[in-house]
């Protein structure tokens, strides 16, 4: 955010989410905390999208699927009892990338919509072999029995408690907009930028621009596994739902909405996106039919999404 | 240090070159000219990597060169700016000159003080900069990749006048320290005295080369071969 309101907005919003726990009570819509809580793994999942969508121009149409690795094998090592969380998070984390390393390395041989196309096809790859496992729920999905530990010998450390798991995702949140703040300012970043922009010529002046974006799709699937680690353990379940190609789209809206290639954009569209859509299906079933014109005003008429209303005019 | 020989290459079945052969030696400013049309554009793409060669050699210091991928020619030691400038608009100027550098004699203050008028720009977007201030800027990030050969490609088109010199005078220069430049330019003419060797291309081929004086000499030549 270039602006210095944006930059209030932005503080102002993490301000929100840290005191929610507390305020929503208050205000007796306790369950305000659950829907803040979702927005925040949302937003995460959303910033690793945007790390390539947003800086390096990748349309990307199957990122739940990463998501869906994460939470996956939370839930499949809980289901049979590994519930150490130096265990479980380091190995949905890797699992993640690894996935996202296998399939980036072929979707980026592509580009524009066949791109698109190869990802939602990897993605659904791997939706439905969620949906063939029965042994671990199938459709129906599968009971995460118990949240991550983190004791240590007599030392007993864990996020049973709700405000626990809710600060967590809030702290690892903010972990990750740092981390990301600090890689999109170095060269890594620039480089991304410049792929957006023009690739040739990146690859004229001696950058291997394949090595750069299979490295930033990776890192992006291995945020999105990050994401889907804290909803099992958040949601306490798991389902083939998460990774449905519908998902990767809510995400890919969530980006360009809150404003591609910008740090706070995901944050933004994941708020903007979830809090009206919970609040338009209060008034209606048909809430979508609100919901989509709002969304072409914005793409028409907010150009850089929400995020671009508080940049600077030298936006790039 | 640079040897192109029998050259050939098109774009999918339309042959542009039909056998090009040039040679750059270290310290030398060479001139590629000719009317438009004529594959000098597509030449200066061959050599660095952007476009396959169907036949033929491109060799550096004695290394062959010809059907690497670009990065990893650029990487060899060719800097390459291209006809339309294409800086990175979202980057500034210092993180287009950084973002792709590479360790050597170059670096950020060299390059400002070659380009003073960058120095004082440091944090505006490329984007936002004048067409010279442009052109100083990837002249400036091709230097800061280390080059030992500098390839340009319509150095000074669309500039004005004065910033057309100053251009000129830096690749004088760079002349003087060593390194090699093959440039496309309509305008050399104007900077004839720095330029060692000019080659004139007519329908994919190299139809004539030769000194400085010897083209100078040559109405008929200029005439014939360069007017539009």
């Amino acid at each position: 955010m270039d602006t210095a309101v944006g930059k209030v907005v932005s503080i102002s919003l993490l301000v929100i989410f840290a005191v929610m726990p507390v305020l929503a009570p208050l205000v007796g819509e306790p369950y305000y905390v659950d829907v803040f809580a979702r927005i925040m793994l949302w937003a995460m999942a959303a910033l690793g999208l945007n790390l390539i969508l947003g800086f390096g121009g990748m349309v990307s149409f199957g990122h739940a699927a990463y998501v869906g690795v994460g939470a996956y094998t939370v839930g499949i090592l809980s289901h049979h009892g590994v519930s150490s969380g130096f265990l479980q998070w380091p190995l949905a984390i890797g699992l993640s990338g690894i996935f996202a390393a296998i399939f980036g390395a072929i979707s980026l041989r592509t580009r524009g919509i066949y791109f698109i196309m190869i990802t939602l096809a990897f993605s659904q790859m791997l939706y439905f072999l969620a949906v063939s496992l029965e042994q671990y729920g199938s459709n129906d999905g599968l009971l995460v029995p118990e949240r991550s530990d983190f004791s240590i010998g007599t030392l007993h450390a864990g996020i049973d408690d709700d405000h626990a798991i809710y600060y967590v995702i809030l702290c690892i949140l903010v972990l990750c907009l740092y981390a990301k703040s600090r890689l999109i300012a170095g060269r890594f970043g620039m480089i991304l930028k410049g792929i957006k922009s023009n690739e040739t010529r990146l690859q004229a002046l001696g950058v291997s621009t394949y090595r750069y974006r299979l490295a930033a799709f990776t890192l992006s699937g291995m945020i999105c596994g990050l994401s889907g680690v804290l909803f099992a353990n958040f949601e306490g379940f798991v389902s083939p739902d998460l990774m449905h190609w519908t998902r990767s789209g809510e995400v890919l809206i969530m980006v360009i909405l809150g404003g591609a290639g910008m740090l706070f954009g995901p944050l933004f569209g994941a708020t903007v996106f979830l809090l009206l859509s919970e609040v338009l299906a209060r008034f209606t079933d048909y809430w979508n039919i609100i919901f989509g014109p709002i969304l072409i005003l914005v793409v028409l008429y907010a150009k850089g999404g929400i995020g671009g209303l508080f940049r600077g005019r030298n936006r790039g | 240090m640079l040897t192109v020989s029998g050259l050939k290459a098109g774009y999918d079945e339309f042959p542009v070159l039909f056998g090009v052969d040039l040679k750059v030696g270290s310290g030398e400013i060479i001139t590629l000219l000719g009317r438009n049309g004529m594959g000098k554009t597509t030449t200066l793409r061959v050599i660095s990597g952007i476009i396959k060669p169907k036949e033929g050699k491109v060799c550096l210091d004695g290394l062959v060169i010809s059907g690497w991928r670009s990065y990893r020619i650029a990487k060899a030691g060719i800097g390459f700016v291209p006809e339309d400038r294409q800086v990175f608009p979202s980057l500034n100027v210092v993180e287009n000159l950084i973002a792709t550098a590479r360790p050597g004699y170059w670096t950020l203050h060299k390059v400002f003080s070659l380009f003073p008028l960058l120095a004082d720009r440091q944090t505006i977007q490329g984007g936002l900069l004048s067409g010279g201030e442009q052109q100083m800027l990837v002249i400036g990030r091709a230097l800061m990749t280390n080059p030992r050969l500098l390839i340009l490609d319509e150095a000074t088109e669309g500039l004005a006048p004065m910033v057309r010199s100053e251009i000129w005078s830096c690749l004088g220069k760079l002349k003087d320290m060593g390194m090699a430049v093959l440039v496309v330019d309509k305008y050399a003419s104007a900077s004839v005295e720095l330029v060692d060797r000019h080659y004139i291309m007519e329908k994919g081929v190299i139809s004539w080369s030769g000194s400085s004086a010897e083209l100078s000499s040559s109405v008929m030549l200029r005439g014939q071969l360069l007017s539009v």
